[in-house]
């Protein structure tokens, strides 16, 4: 059963004029610029306050605006809980640590998908992407697994569940895997880089202003913080940076990490409850320099 | 074929068929690469069932009986508070567990924040939802929306009165943003009114959502605040 059958059990395919139409009309409802600036602006259009906002990671969410929602509770699906355990056993197996899936399915993917598909099928995505992308499978092979796996279920589930269905076991040992799947083992991360990353610079009391780094495509040091003083409350553990991890670096040089204290009546110009309330974040030591 | 006519057969069939129950865009993409993963040898089935039992029996159980102990045994607390890895263990939960490094995505960090008469916590994970699974399961949904991780480091108070919890200005709230490799988890009060509890007992009442910090423990309240529940189209297989 060919890819074109699939569509008449559901639209997956866009095929007619009319459908096509309704799919541009979806897509244009996408936000992907400022209301004040139109798509595909002239470099005179742009402004240094948007090229910031555009250069902001996805995921840093932390501060934005947004009108209070219900709070839910949700089932899991069946599906959830095996795309968990796929990201971890990739894991498990040294093909990637999860700094890359973080990036990959987070960040990289950019905001409308970021808010647009739910929190676990972007994990599912970044495995896709981290595959194809390290060579461990071709963008074919998985296209043409997607239409397979469709066309099995065709015809509906009746009943059956979904379940993988593997041709063969493949020979794992010939298979590139990262160092940190040995050398963690009976360590754990982040304590098997204990010991290298030299001397602290900084220590619990110590006065600190979180740096305003121009960083591109990928960082953990919320934008809250930048550019704000605070307070080293502990002094945490050694390892290498998310900024490094996320790409495969293993040779990264591992740095303290810091739990910083902030004032959130120095963090935000409107809050409005009692001047002792805090805030507490992570932050690697190369964001820190030492507050006047 | 013309507009109309497919117009009408869908209409004819949406009456006459019993709706068909159709596999999902996440399903087939979850099925398709978990061939290839196994055929590619990049792990073994073994392991995939080995991490897949280990991910069905994490919940907050654990966690809740380590701050009961804790509230009983002055020794135990000064352990949970100074290595929580090792009271974790104490509770059955070993954070190396089940490759020998832990799960790779929440690491060997966990710290266990105390609660006192002026302190209050609360966390999240205004990057993704960050949270320690193996104590204390996986996250709720509401847990990491934009709407929580959004406001809770800037409105705390605000985000807490939505869970009808109502601070003094006397005690200090404090956000602990798990943004890198730590993972928290909040020690709340022992309330009054539990004098003479067994653990079993004091561990009835310390819920997922005190452990968040987003409740308190009350004598008589063994549940979440919010109960609505999203059902799933095809929930976990038991």
């Amino acid at each position: 059963m060919g890819a074109g059958d699939v569509s008449a059990g559901r639209d997956v395919l866009v095929s007619t004029a009319a459908e096509r139409a309704k799919q541009l009309a979806l897509v244009s409802r996408l936000k992907t610029t400022f209301q004040e600036v139109p798509e595909w602006p002239t470099p005179d259009m742009e402004t240094h306050d948007h090229y910031l906002a555009y250069m902001k990671t996805s995921h840093d969410v932390g501060g934005e605006l947004n009108v209070p929602e219900p709070y839910e509770e949700k089932e899991e699906e069946q599906w959830e809980l095996m795309t968990y355990v796929l990201c971890e056993v990739l894991g498990w197996g040294g093909i990637w640590v999860s700094e890359e899936r973080r990036r990959i399915g987070n960040v990289d993917v950019g905001r409308a998908i970021y808010l647009g598909l739910p929190y676990y099928s972007r994990w599912l995505w970044s495995v896709g992407r981290v595959l194809v992308e390290k060579g461990y499978i071709s963008w074919g092979e998985l296209t043409d697994r997607l239409v397979e796996v469709q066309a099995r279920y065709a015809g509906g589930l009746n009943g059956r569940l979904p379940e993988a269905q593997p041709k063969s076991v493949g020979d794992g040992s010939k298979v590139a895997r990262n160092r940190a799947h040995i050398e963690q083992v009976g360590l754990g991360d982040p304590r098997a880089y204990a010991g290298k990353a030299g001397k602290a610079k900084f220590k619990p009391g110590d006065r600190v202003k979180v740096r305003e780094l121009p960083a591109m495509f990928y960082t953990r040091t919320p934008e809250y913080v930048r550019g704000a003083d605070g307070v080293i409350a502990e002094v945490t553990y050694e390892s290498p940076a998310p900024e490094d991890e996320t790409w495969a670096l293993e040779d990264a040089k591992p740095e303290w990490f810091y739990i910083v204290r902030f004032n959130q009546s120095e963090l935000w110009a409107t809050y409005t409850g009692p001047k002792t309330d805090t805030l507490q974040t992570e932050i690697p030591e190369r964001w820190l320099e030492a507050a006047g | 074929m013309p507009d109309h006519d497919h117009d009408h057969d869908h209409d004819h069939d949406s009456t006459v068929k019993p709706m068909v129950e159709e596999i999902t865009d996440f399903e087939v993409l979850e099925i398709a690469l978990r061939e290839l993963c196994i055929e590619k040898g990049l792990f073994t089935a073994e392991q995939h069932r080995v991490f897949t039992e280990f991910a069905e029996q994490i919940g907050p159980t654990p966690a809740a009986r380590l701050v009961a102990k804790a509230w009983l045994d002055p020794e135990f607390k000064a352990l949970a508070l100074t290595d929580a890895l090792a009271a974790s263990k104490e509770v059955g939960v070993d954070w190396l567990d089940p490759t020998g490094f832990g799960t790779p995505s929440d690491f060997y960090a966990f710290k266990i924040l105390e609660d006192t008469p002026t302190l209050h916590h609360v966390i999240v994970c205004a990057l993704c939802s960050c949270y320690p699974r193996p104590i204390l399961g996986n996250s709720p949904e509401w847990y990491r929306t934009p709407n929580y991780r959004r406001r809770l480091v800037r409105w705390p108070r605000q985000v807490l009165s939505e869970f009808g919890l109502e601070l003094p200005d006397g005690v200090e709230v404090r956000v602990e943003d798990s943004n890198q490799k730590h993972r928290f988890m909040v020690m709340p009060l022992r309330p009054a009114g539990t004098e003479g509890w067994t653990e079993d007992q004091l561990t009835e009442i310390i819920t997922r959502d005190s452990l968040i910090g987003v409740a308190l423990p009350k004598p008589g309240v063994t549940t979440n605040v919010f109960s609505a529940t999203r059902p799933a189209i095809r929930p976990v297989v038991e």
